[in-house]
């Protein structure tokens, strides 16, 4: 069972100058073996910081990151699972789930992880999974027009199954839930 | 006594038959007979073991139910123990509050975490235990009876053997695991036979030995139902071992037993693994030892004498009495495994080591100066033989024969000792075996042979610990106790190395003098104890001490003095004999 840490928006140091506290109070290094990162980290520290929680980190470019090395999209598997990365500036119209579902096949993606509208989603549409973890840091947006609260994702991939936690920052305390995703494979699709 | 008589005797206290006329099993008398050595017959020497270290109760009427409650406890432990906070969450997900970042000590997933660290420990040390044997590597024997075995793969003929009868329906009832009621009624397929008790002795020559009569049921609790979290454990390492960010060097297990390809709960344990999840188990629930390197050299011999058992049902509960028979060694040694008691001259380890040296003193004062002078702490050397009771000196099968001898000698009189008396004698003997390379050598010298012990045929060193032993005994009949410290105060500062010139020498010379007082006066207390049983005074100690030398003696203050120069004239009796023969 892999912990996999989705986390995204985090805009430092141009709109926030760092995490929530509590938030880097629950990151502690040791037990989450592997972190996705949406994009829009935008920092080098920051990125150092994510690196100190798990060694393997894996990064795609949002629309303010500084390394334009980073890939713009990438796919990451866990056994039977495919997981597809994408911070969000290319879909349009924002967070339009059809658009993502367009992707998601594209990729050929079970779960496909995206950010920029920095509000949390997690959807199940069509069969496949479509998780936004928010932005970590709670930055502005121009997208949002409502309040923005401070979120991150932890997956937990067990085979084919994977449990999402959510943990919300909410007026000063964290607070987690639970999601679960099963895949369907669905034998009648020729391969 | 030549082997056959001693062979004979074992056989008799050992037998279940006629359990109406002889039910107890005299344990004064049988820790003598295994003291010597238990033999070689397969069988023997894991009913010895289980009843020298407490496992099994002296009434032999009840060893079936203790067995069969305690390899429920291990199972039920197994059960528990191992299950990940994950699965339990999947099943019934809704009710619980718990994540995977909670660090509160309440959460399921933080023990999960604490206990990821010990089982890596455990992991790495399990891996190499005893590399030069097979036997480690090899699969666990698989049986109908026990629920750690996978539940398919059990051949009909297999079955037929072990029956006697043939049932077609057999394999079928098999296939519904959890379902009690076709358990039941593949029990009772089994005994429709009324000789199936002959029939299999007959059938297969291992299981025919003629003082085992009891009858191959399978209780239909413990029966086939398979423990499905049993390879948890090992699919959390292979996962800590598949290191992400390519920190660590990938783990020394072969490839073709990579985790995602294979059916988890149909797959074989090996030896090791089970080993593996003793020590884990063992660990869970004493946190207060946890998991020390060496506790996987101590359960190595055990877990081998265990499986290695003749009989259908010792083999297939192996695991579960390795785990009580290593509980209870441990019990005993477990102070050695504490660190906070390993400062302290008076407690722990220190202790031994320090009871070891005094004894050399009064047996070999020579070489007791001598190994001061070169300032060769025991340290340097005896931790290990204490530690892991000399698995690391001698070859397998001589260690288990020498630990037939220290389990025999469980002197639980001395509130100090931990009981095993007889093991400090050996290592004395050890050194007093290889006294004239020590004295001829340098400092360096010494210490590889002591490290690497260089008689490896452990006859002479134990002939000569016998003797020490006599000695010892017969001094504390005649009222002085070696290893009391009534003796002057400069005894305790002759022990520590002259050249050991700092501080912490200094504190320590002031804190010995206070514990030494303490010493003297329980040291004291005890020889007023051993005066008073001889002259036959009913002294308060006696009553409470019922397993010890002189409680066995059914508390029959007047004839402790006629029993105990007969119990000197057996012993000095059985040990020429032994010699001369």
């Amino acid at each position: 069972m892999v912990l996999v840490l989705v986390i995204g928006d985090l805009h430092v140091p141009y709109r926030v100058h760092d995490l929530p506290l509590k938030f880097k109070k629950l990151l502690v290094p040791g037990k989450i073996q592997q972190i996705i990162c949406t994009g829009n980290v935008c920092d080098k520290e920051t990125f150092d910081y994510l690196r100190t929680i798990a060694a393997d980190v894996h990064v795609v470019r949002g629309d303010y990151d500084e390394f334009p090395s980073w890939p713009l999209s990438k796919i990451i598997t866990h056994g039977p699972l495919r997981i597809g990365v994408l911070h969000g500036h290319q879909v349009i119209p924002v967070g339009d789930a059809e658009s993502l579902s367009i992707i998601a096949r594209q990729m050929d993606a079970d779960i496909l992880l995206t950010g920029h509208t920095h509000r949390f989603e997690a959807i199940e549409y069509e069969g496949k999974f479509f998780v936004n973890p928010g932005s970590a840091t709670g930055a502005y947006s121009g997208f949002c027009t409502e309040d923005i609260k401070p979120s991150f994702v932890l997956m937990d991939i067990q085979g084919s199954v994977v449990v999402t936690y959510v943990y919300r920052l909410v007026d000063g305390d964290v607070k987690v839930d639970k999601i679960e995703y099963r895949k369907n494979y669905d034998t009648s699709k020729v391969l | 006594m030549d082997y056959k008589e001693r062979l004979l005797q074992f056989e008799s206290i050992l037998s279940t038959k006629n359990l109406a006329q002889d039910p107890t099993i005299d344990l004064y008398k049988f820790r003598h007979l295994c003291f010597l050595g238990i033999p070689d017959k397969p069988g023997i020497r894991q009913k010895s073991w289980k009843i020298l270290l407490g496992y099994l109760p002296l009434d032999k009427r009840k060893w079936k139910k203790v067995l069969a409650e305690q390899r429920s406890t291990y199972y039920s432990f197994v059960r528990d123990l191992l299950a990940d906070p994950n699965e339990e969450e999947l099943k019934d997900y809704r009710s619980s509050d718990d994540h995977p970042l909670n660090s509160s000590p309440t959460s399921k997933w933080a023990d999960y975490f604490t206990d990821n660290s010990i089982l890596e420990q455990i992991d790495k040390d399990v891996r190499r235990t005893l590399p030069d044997f097979a036997f480690f590597q090899q699969p666990v024997y698989q049986s109908p009876l026990s629920p750690l075995s996978p539940s398919i793969s059990i051949s009909e003929k297999y079955l037929n053997r072990l029956n006697g009868t043939r049932s077609p329906s057999i394999l079928e009832t098999l296939d519904n695991n959890d379902d009690s009621s076709s358990l039941k009624s593949y029990n009772d397929s089994i005994f429709t036979n009324p000789e199936s008790e002959s029939d299999v002795s007959s059938l297969d020559p291992q299981l025919n030995i003629k003082f085992q009569s009891i009858p191959f049921r399978i209780d239909v609790m413990t029966a086939v139902t398979p423990i499905t979290t049993r390879r948890s454990i090992f699919k959390r390492v292979q996962l800590l071992n598949n290191d992400f960010g390519n920190r660590r060097t990938p783990s020394p297990a072969p490839s073709y037993r990579s985790y995602e390809s294979r059916d988890y709960d149909n797959e074989v344990d090996l030896h090791w693994e089970a080993v593996e999840r003793i020590l884990f188990i063992y660990a869970k629930l004493n946190p207060g030892v946890g998991y020390v390197q060496g506790m996987n050299e101590i359960l190595g011999p055990i877990y081998y004498t265990m499986a290695n058992d003749c009989e259908e049902e010792g083999k297939a509960h192996a695991e579960a009495d390795s785990f009580f028979v290593f509980t209870l060694l441990m019990s005993h040694i477990r102070d050695y495994f504490v660190r906070s008691l390993d400062t302290d001259d008076m407690t722990g380890i220190g202790h031994t080591m320090k009871k070891m040296m005094r004894r050399l003193k009064t047996f070999e004062p020579e070489l007791c100066i001598d190994l001061e002078r070169k300032s060769l702490h025991p340290t340097y050397f005896s931790f290990r033989w204490f530690t892991v009771l000399l698995t690391q000196e001698f070859a397998l099968p001589d260690v288990i024969r020498l630990w037939d001898s220290i389990f025999a000698d469980n002197d639980e009189d001395d509130e100090l000792s931990n009981g095993f008396e007889f093991l400090v004698d050996f290592c004395c003997a050890m050194l007093i075996c290889v006294k004239d390379e020590l004295l001829r050598g340098s400092f360096a010298d010494n210490i590889k042979i002591l490290q690497n012990y260089p008689i490896q045929d452990p006859k002479m060193v134990l002939l000569k610990a016998y003797s020490l032993r006599e000695s010892r005994l017969l001094a504390k009949l005649n009222g002085e106790d070696i290893d009391s410290s009534s003796e002057s105060e400069g005894d305790d500062y002759d022990y520590l190395p002259y050249n050991y010139n700092n501080t912490d020498y200094v504190i320590q010379q002031h804190s010995s003098k206070l514990n030494a007082n303490d010493m003297r006066i329980k040291g004291l207390a005890m020889l007023r104890k051993l005066q008073g049983a001889m002259n036959g005074i009913n002294d308060k100690g006696l009553n409470e001490n019922k397993n010890g030398f002189f409680g066995s003696l059914n508390n029959n203050n007047d004839g402790i003095n006629v029993m105990m120069s007969e119990f000197a004239m057996k012993f000095t009796n059985a040990w020429k004999k032994n010699f001369i023969d």
